[in-house]
C-alpha cells in the first residue's frame, strides 16, 4: 500500500468513526470488508468470520435465506424432490425443552478451522481456503458424499440432476456437493457474502486474525457462541443469542 | 468363371479402388476448420488479434486449467483467461432471440469441439452464456413456468379463460419459488 492509500484510508476511517460516534445507535453494525488485489493469491494473514445476532433477527433468517437462493441459484432444481434440493443455508429452530424458550437461526456451513469435510475428502476437492473459507473445488470432487456424512452441521448438498443457467459465479453441477462458499466470490471483490447484505442489522462479516476488526472486537467483548462448540472445530461462524 | 474374368476384375478392383482413395484425398484436402462465431472484443491491432487466436487454438484448455486452480485455490479473479470472460466475448446474449447454449452447434465452443469430436465438459457445472450481474436475462426459461404452462390443457378458443388460468397458475409457481419455504428443522439441547 502507498503512503497516499495508507494515509487516505486512516483519514476516511477517522471520519467514518466520528460519523458513527455521532449517528449510528450502537449495536448496528458496518461493512468492514476490504478487497484484495485482484492479482493476489488470499493468504492466512486473514481469517474471514461471521457473527449472527438472533435477537435482531426480525425474520429468524428468511431473508438470508432468499438472499443465498438469488445469489447462488439453489433450491429450485427442477427435477429434485424436496429432500434432495440443494440447501446452502437452512432456518434451524432450536427449543429449550425446560422453558420452552426457542430461537430461529440460519445454519449454514460454519468454516471450521479444523474443518472435518476437508478431513475425509479422498480427492482434496472438499477444501479449506488460505482465508479460512471452506469451500468444494468441483473440478476434482468426485460426488463420494463422505463430506456430507462428516459434516456435523449437515451444511452439505449434493446436485441431483443436470442444471443448466447457473450463476455466472456459482458453478453447479451433477454429481458434486456443494455448501456455503461465504460468497467467495464477492469476499474477493471486496463485498459482504449476500446473507449479510440481506440482514445487515444482526450480522457481521469480517477478519477474525485482525483485533481492530468489528467482529473481532464484539467477540472479544460479548463472546460468541460456536454451535457445537464441544467438537473443538474453532469455527468461522459464531452465535449470538443461542 | 471368376478364374476366366479374374483379370479383367481385378483391373476394375484396382480401378475403383483408386477412384475411392482420389476422392478421399480431394475430400481431406477440402476440409476447413468450421466457421466460428464472431467474438465482441475489438482488438487494438490485427496482430494482437491474430497472436490471440494463435495462442488460444492451441493453448485455451492449459490456460483454463491453470486459471481455474489459481481461481479456486488461491482466489486469483483476474479477467485474463477467466472462463466467464472468455463467455462473455465470444458468446451472444442472444442468438436467432434465442438463448444460445452449448447444445447448439453454433455455440462458440461446440463449434469446434462438435468437429473434432471432443467433449466439453465446462458446462456441466458453468453457465454457457453471458449472464447480467443481476441475473435479469438470459435468466432461462425458469422451469417451474415452462411445467406450468405445458400443463395447462384449455381450449384455445377460451382465450380469456387460458389468460387467467395461465396467469394464476403462473403467479402462484413465481410464488412458490420465489419463497419456497425452507423446512425448519428442531434440536432439542
Amino acid at each position: 500500500m502507498s503512503n497516499i492509500d495508507s494515509y487516505r484510508r486512516k483519514f476516511l476511517s477517522g471520519v467514518a468513526g466520528t460519523a458513527v460516534a455521532a449517528t449510528v445507535i450502537p449495536g448496528v453494525f458496518l461493512r468492514e470488508v476490504e478487497a484484495k488485489p485482484v492479482g493476489d493469491a488470499v493468504t492466512n494473514a486473514v481469517r474471514w468470520g461471521m457473527l449472527i445476532d438472533t435477537n435482531k433477527l426480525t425474520d429468524g433468517g428468511d431473508a438470508c435465506v432468499e438472499a443465498c437462493q438469488k445469489e447462488h441459484g439453489w433450491g429450485n432444481d427442477p427435477k429434485s424432490n424436496d429432500a434432495q434440493q440443494a440447501q446452502w443455508i437452512r432456518k434451524v429452530k432450536v427449543t429449550e425443552k425446560m422453558t420452552g424458550h426457542t430461537v430461529s437461526l440460519p445454519v449454514m456451513c460454519q468454516h471450521c478451522d479444523t474443518a472435518p469435510c476437508v478431513d475425509v475428502c479422498p480427492t482434496g476437492a472438499s477444501m479449506k481456503r488460505a482465508d479460512g473459507i471452506v469451500q468444494v473445488n468441483k473440478h476434482v470432487c468426485i460426488g463420494c458424499r463422505y463430506c456430507m456424512m462428516a459434516c456435523p452441521y449437515k451444511a452439505r448438498s449434493f446436485v441431483h440432476e443436470t442444471l443448466q443457467d447457473q450463476r455466472p459465479s456459482t458453478p453447479r453441477g451433477k454429481g458434486t456437493v456443494e455448501s456455503c462458499n461465504m460468497c467467495v466470490h464477492r469476499v474477493d471483490a471486496g463485498k459482504n457474502p449476500a446473507c449479510v447484505d440481506a440482514a445487515p442489522q444482526a450480522m457481521l462479516f469480517g477478519d477474525l486474525n485482525d483485533p481492530e476488526s468489528k467482529i473481532s472486537k464484539a467477540l472479544k467483548q460479548y463472546g460468541g457462541t460456536q454451535i457445537r462448540a464441544d467438537l473443538g472445530l474453532n469455527t468461522g461462524v459464531r452465535y449470538w443469542g443461542i | 468363371m471368376f478364374i476366366r474374368h479374374s483379370k479383367k476384375m481385378q483391373s476394375f478392383f484396382l480401378m475403383s479402388l483408386m477412384l475411392l482413395i482420389g476422392f478421399g484425398l480431394t475430400a481431406c484436402g477440402d476440409s476447413q476448420p468450421p466457421k466460428l462465431m464472431k467474438a465482441v472484443k475489438q482488438f487494438k491491432s490485427d496482430e494482437v488479434r491474430d497472436a490471440h487466436v494463435k495462442h488460444m487454438r492451441k493453448n485455451h484448455m492449459d490456460e483454463l486449467l491453470h486459471k481455474r486452480d489459481e481461481t479456486m485455490i488461491k482466489g486469483i479473479r483476474t479477467k485474463k483467461y477467466s472462463l466467464n470472460a472468455c463467455i462473455n466475448c465470444h458468446v451472444p446474449e442472444k442468438h436467432n432471440g434465442e438463448v444460445l447454449r452449448h447444445t447448439n452447434p453454433e455455440h462458440f465452443c461446440s463449434t469446434c469441439h462438435g468437429f473434432v469430436a471432443a467433449q466439453l465438459d465446462c458446462f456441466q457445472c458453468h453457465v454457457d452464456h453471458p449472464v447480467n450481474s443481476d441475473g435479469s436475462t438470459a435468466k432461462a426459461p425458469n422451469d417451474a413456468i415452462h411445467k406450468v404452462e405445458k400443463s395447462l390443457s384449455v381450449p384455445k378458443s377460451d382465450e380469456s379463460k387460458k389468460l387467467t388460468l395461465s396467469n394464476n397458475a403462473l403467479n402462484s409457481a413465481m410464488n412458490s419459488a420465489i419463497t419456497k419455504d425452507v423446512k425448519g428443522e428442531s434440536i432439542s439441547e
